[in-house]
């Protein structure tokens, strides 16, 4: 479970959850971005350096623009761990209940 | 006498590295530092060879567990700016898989201002991950310095 953290506090932030799901459809540079959102683009900057910090995206340089390309496997990466979690929790539930219809 | 540096930050869309720091030390002893391969490996790789630091020399750091990187003197114009490309052990440098590392001295009384400049990584397989990788690098490893270059001038020896 390394490194998860730092994705559920990129992905726990209204603006940086629009800004990916936009990200999910195309590869958009800062400035599209700042069209496209009530943001500034200094601030869309700053959510861009969390989202790459935690890997869900990464700057790719077309033509002499960059624009940010949204990276799925981290975020498959981060449900499968928490799928993981869900399910040991449930079976402890299930052993439980057992435990008790039992006895 | 050790002040709280910056760490070093990513500008994403110039893919370029970048760390200022202030060193309470004399920028000859800074350059010293930077440049004499037996200093370098006080506070950088655990080995440097760098017969001189003269543009077109070559050499390498080793650091324990990665490898021997090449390295090779691109700009050298004592005391104010060192300049080098370097790249990925076992490969000879090539512009997909090497970087280019800037730095500057400012004199500022007894202190230096010292600025690191890294450049490239667009050019790399993983620009952004190299990137976070190197912003660590670049913190934790001028940290290093700060503290060599502090610790030689607190003790009185220039050069040692």
């Amino acid at each position: 479970m390394a490194g998860v953290v730092p994705v559920f506090n990129a992905l726990g932030d209204d603006t940086r959850w629009t800004i990916l799901q936009h990200l999910g459809e195309a590869d958009l540079s800062a400035s599209a971005l700042a069209e496209r959102l009530p943001v500034t683009r200094q601030a869309i900057a700053k959510h861009l350096t969390v989202l790459a910090d935690a890997g869900l995206v990464e700057p790719v340089r077309v033509g002499r623009e960059v624009r940010y390309r949204a990276l799925g496997a981290r975020l498959t990466e981060t449900a499968r761990a928490l799928e993981a979690v869900g399910a040991a929790w449930d079976r402890r539930l299930d052993a439980l209940r057992q435990l008790i219809e039992e006895g | 006498m050790t002040t709280t540096n910056e760490p070093a930050v990513i500008d994403d869309e110039a893919f370029q590295v970048t760390r200022t720091i202030r060193i309470a030390a004399p920028r000859e002893r800074v350059w010293a530092a930077l440049t004499e391969e037996d200093l370098i490996a006080r506070w950088f790789p655990q080995r440097a060879s760098l017969p001189d630091a003269h543009a077109g020399t070559e050499g390498t750091f080793t650091f324990d567990g990665y490898g021997d990187i090449p390295v090779r003197v691109d700009e050298s114009e004592e005391p104010h700016v060192f300049a080098y490309t370097w790249g990925t052990p076992g490969e000879p440098l090539a512009p997909d898989n090497s970087t280019q590392v800037r730095f500057t001295l400012a004199a500022d009384g007894d202190a230096t201002v010292l600025t690191v400049v890294e450049t490239g990584f667009e050019r790399l397989a993983d620009p952004s991950g190299a990137m976070r990788g190197n912003r660590e690098g670049w913190t934790s490893e001028l940290d290093k310095l700060v503290a060599f270059a502090e610790a030689g001038v607190a003790a009185g020896s220039p050069t040692s």
